[in-house]
């Protein structure tokens, strides 16, 4: 059940209804049992794995935090090694066995010229491939589950209610792509009962409406021209394959945070907040800077439970690279069990280092030079270089993120270089998808949103009084924007891109 | 005193929800001016191009702009005549050689630019062959059958006074020859029976059927939206959307449940049927084009077949009828007409496999077959024109 079908649209009134009209004491149970249908709609089965992964991290988080309470520390450690051990297992089964064994195989394949020097065949030691199929939402609960008995570990109160636990995991408008809550803030919000207040309600309506328009108008319709670029990465000239790569840069995050909107939309109904998980990533100023703005609550998760514990940047310069290089390589297989995506990890960790390495020439630096890059970059032509060049750094990044080969990457990194180059691989995808109109409605919708409050002054008081729109109004203008939505979308629309992770 | 602050606190409230009404309507006439600018700028809600017609079954708008994107792309301007053709003149002007080619989507060609169809590549090529002005009219209507194509003829064509008519004849085209019951536009047709002299007999309870039903009502209704509203054109598709969703999910429910009514499964017929039908009902047909090329004599206008090539929707392997191609060869031969068998070249041209090279997803013409098909079309056309001078 896609948050941008049918099927949705019919889930989610239904479930809001009823968690409204019932007392606060059901409503946990009646969003569980919401959220378990809602995760068992797309393979039944896997509502087992949910299930039982619930049941072994709250009781181990139970068991941590009772040997805390009785100070035997060692066995409070053990059970958190025990626990990171089994969610990060079930993870690596389901994500990453076919990955080692094709991995594995690649490696015997490559000792097939050695055969006759061999008391064996190399092709003996290979693997059939399992072809498991990836439990929906599975990178993002075990992330959850990881950060909860870790703060346990380290010294949060565990989740007493049960229902309350297996929701914290379940919670439909975050289970399947996050964003990656923390517990401490989830759980307060399903203790202290929920009021219903219009004004939340209605802006709700208008950031589902928002995600809605990022996912269907503008990342669908960006979705075939990306797939006919990068599949045809070796016919694109200069333009075509910035345009390739721009388009899936601008996909990517229409895809994810149109589905953060949805999600965080969809709570709001209910009178819940989730964590953001953008903030305008594409304006960053440095790559530092844009992971700070890009999926927030998976790199906040990676600073809090992996580069912090190897270390941080409290320790030698060298241990320090080391830390984030391996932060992002890790962070760059969470996304998916290939090659690219450690390659494009690797990408951003060199490109971090590089980063850290700068400012700290350029912040603690006594020269002239770094004087000048310091006061450089506080102008207004220097933030617009950063941006630039972050930006462009980004996108040969996601160059390497969305080729599904080393060659297709290498291939449109190759066009971009190559500006003379003409070719009208995209031309007439371009031409079957009203991208343009949907990227302008959206500009404009942004630059309203952005000037409002500006706006609203310029206009005289009566006007502006009777010009704000009451309820009838406003009704109106959402289901404008719904039809607007689903007008400019194309006939088939496409999976989100972080459902596969 | 409290009765008094009632009447004014009621007054007040009588006020305030009629400006919310008012206002609302204002944004609603607002919105609706946004949308269906914005739609028409991004050529979006602007499918459907077809309308109910009691003579013929359906029409195509006229001077309705069309966009189609679920198979290929195209853009177009249908003309003042209800066509998918740039516009035109009743009167034909001197010297000009007019061709008028009649059949389905197959003829419309709604699945690439207008340019790129075969019929105006024949226009261009051909008048360059020539040396003189050819025009070649399109009264291609999706889903058409052979006797919609002679009322197209009898009630818009033959006032063009074309000087020779192309009826395009694909493979399983004998498929739209009987009538049926439907709730979709695109199935409504009228039927020509054999009459006792030689004539055919028009038969148009199907289409009086649908007209009264449920659908045919609803269409009727919003005609006007259908040809003016894009925001419309997008309720529509919803619409659709909804009701396949519903179809979907009953299916599901009784399948869970088990439920699920076993009732006859629809599946394609064996050659061997598809023969069989070909055989017992061309007399049919053999009767219709028999009516329509005499029609056509009887005004000068010279008549031809052009036999195109098939691949079901989805499908990768072009469709055969042999017993189809045998008989239409007979009554060309009969009432000596020539045939064009473009699905034959076509086997030997690129064989019976396709990998969608030349046929979309939905079974229909690319640019590429459509420049193929025009070539020997084109040249076709030379040769019969220059042997006749």
């Amino acid at each position: 059940m896609l948050f941008s079908s049918l099927s949705y649209l019919l889930f989610l009134p239904i479930a809001c209804l009823a968690f409204w009209l019932l007392p606060h004491r059901f409503r946990s149970t009646l969003l569980l049992a919401a959220s378990m249908y809602f995760y068992m709609s797309f393979l039944p089965i896997y509502g087992v794995l949910l299930a039982a992964l619930t049941v072994v991290n709250y009781f181990l988080g139970r068991d941590i935090y009772s040997n805390l309470v009785a100070e035997r520390k060692s066995r409070a450690k053990a059970a958190l090694v025990v626990g990171i051990i089994i969610n990060l297992a079930t993870l690596s089964y389901f994500k990453y066995t076919d990955f080692a064994i094709s991995s594995w195989n690649s490696v015997v394949a490559g000792l097939g010229p050695l055969a006759p020097y061999l008391a064996f065949h190399p092709g003996s030691l290979s693997f059939p491939l399992q072809h498991i199929v990836l439990p929906l939402g599975i990178s993002f609960f075990v992330f959850e589950f990881i950060h909860y008995i870790t703060d346990v570990y380290k010294g949060s109160k565990p989740i007493g209610n049960f229902i309350n636990f297996s929701l914290f995991a379940a919670f439909f408008p975050s289970q399947i792509a996050g964003p990656i809550k923390r517990y401490q803030d989830f759980i307060k919000q399903l203790e202290v009962p929920r009021v219903f207040s219009s004004t939340k309600f209605e802006q709700g309506i208008t950031m589902i409406l928002q995600g809605l328009f990022k996912k269907v108008a503008l990342a669908d319709n960006l979705s075939p021209i990306v797939t006919q670029g990068f599949n045809n990465a070796t016919a694109l000239g200069g333009g075509e394959a910035w345009l390739a790569a721009i388009a899936f840069a601008i996909q990517i995050y229409c895809d994810f945070s149109g589905y953060t909107d949805m999600g965080r939309g969809s709570a709001m109904l209910m009178g819940f907040d989730l964590p953001d998980n953008f903030n305008w990533p594409y304006l960053a100023k440095s790559l530092t800077d844009f992971w700070k703005r890009w999926h927030i609550s998976l790199s906040s998760w990676l600073r809090d439970y992996l580069y912090i514990p190897l270390g941080g940047s409290k320790c030698s310069p060298s241990r320090r690279h080391f830390n984030l290089l391996m932060t992002m390589l890790l962070g760059g297989l969470w996304h998916g069990a290939s090659w690219h995506f450690v390659v494009w990890g690797a990408i951003h960790g060199f490109g971090l280092i590089v980063n850290h390495s700068y400012d700290g020439l350029v912040n603690k630096g006594q020269g002239a030079v770094a004087g000048a890059l310091k006061s450089f970059h506080q102008t207004q032509v220097g933030t617009v270089i950063s941006m630039l060049g972050t930006f462009a750094f980004v996108l040969v990044g996601w160059v390497f993120f969305r080729a599904e080969t080393m060659g297709s990457a290498l291939a449109v990194l190759h066009g971009m270089a190559s500006p003379m180059v003409t070719s009208t691989v995209l031309a007439e995808t371009i031409e079957k998808h009203p991208i343009f109109a949907a990227l302008a409605v959206y500009a404009v919708y942004r630059i309203l949103v952005h000037n409002s409050a500006a706006i609203a002054r310029a206009i005289p008081m009566p006007v502006s009084k009777i010009m704000k729109p009451m309820l009838p109004a406003r009704v109106i203008i959402y289901a404008s924007l719904f039809v607007m939505a689903i007008g400019l979308a194309p006939a088939t629309a496409s999976p989100f891109i972080y459902f596969a992770f | 005193m409290g009765s008094n602050k009632n009447a004014r606190k009621s007054k007040l409230s009588l006020a305030s929800g009629l400006t919310a009404g008012l206002q609302g309507l204002t944004y609603l006439a607002l919105c609706i001016a946004a949308l269906e600018g914005l739609f028409y700028l991004a050529a979006v809600g602007d499918g459907e191009h077809v309308f109910p017609d009691m003579k013929v079954g359906y029409k195509i708008f006229a001077n309705k702009r069309i966009t189609q994107r679920n198979e290929g792309f195209g853009c177009f301007l249908l003309n003042s005549f209800g066509m998918q053709n740039d516009e035109i003149s009743v009167a034909k002007p001197a010297g000009v050689y007019r061709i008028a080619v009649f059949g389905d989507s197959y003829v419309e060609a709604l699945q690439v630019p207008r340019k790129a169809n075969y019929l105006n590549i024949v226009a261009r090529d051909l008048s360059a062959k020539l040396g003189r002005e050819v025009q070649v009219l399109n009264f291609g209507v999706s889903n058409y059958s052979v006797a919609q194509d002679y009322l197209r003829y009898q009630t818009l064509a033959k006032q063009f006074r074309p000087d020779l008519v192309i009826q395009v004849f694909r493979v399983e085209e004998i498929g739209k020859l009987l009538p049926m019951e439907t709730q979709s536009l695109l199935f409504v047709r009228p039927v020509l029976f054999p009459g006792p002299n030689n004539d055919v007999v028009y038969d148009n309870t199907c289409v009086r059927q649908f007209m009264a039903g449920k659908e045919g009502k609803r269409l009727l209704a919003t005609n006007w939206l259908r040809a003016n509203s894009r925001i419309w054109g997008v309720l529509s598709f919803m619409w659709q959307q909804a009701q396949v969703f519903q179809g979907e999910t009953q299916a599901k429910a009784q399948s869970m449940i088990g439920t699920k009514k076993s009732g006859p499964s629809f599946s394609l017929p064996t050659d061997q049927t598809r023969s069989n039908y070909a055989k017992c009902y061309w007399y049919m047909m053999d009767r219709q084009l028999s009516c329509f090329k005499n029609e056509c004599a009887a005004q000068g206008t010279k008549f031809m077949f052009l036999r195109t090539p098939m691949v079901r929707p989805g499908a990768h392997d072009l469709t055969d009828n042999d017993t189809e191609t045998m008989l239409l060869e007979k009554t060309a031969s009969k009432l000596d007409v020539p045939v064009l068998n473009l699905d034959k070249a076509y086997r030997s041209w690129a064989g019976t496999h396709d990998d969608g090279t030349n046929f979309s997803a939905g079974g229909h013409f690319t640019a590429p077959l459509h420049k193929w098909v025009a070539n020997n079309l084109t040249n076709f056309l030379y040769t019969d024109t220059k042997d006749k001078q």
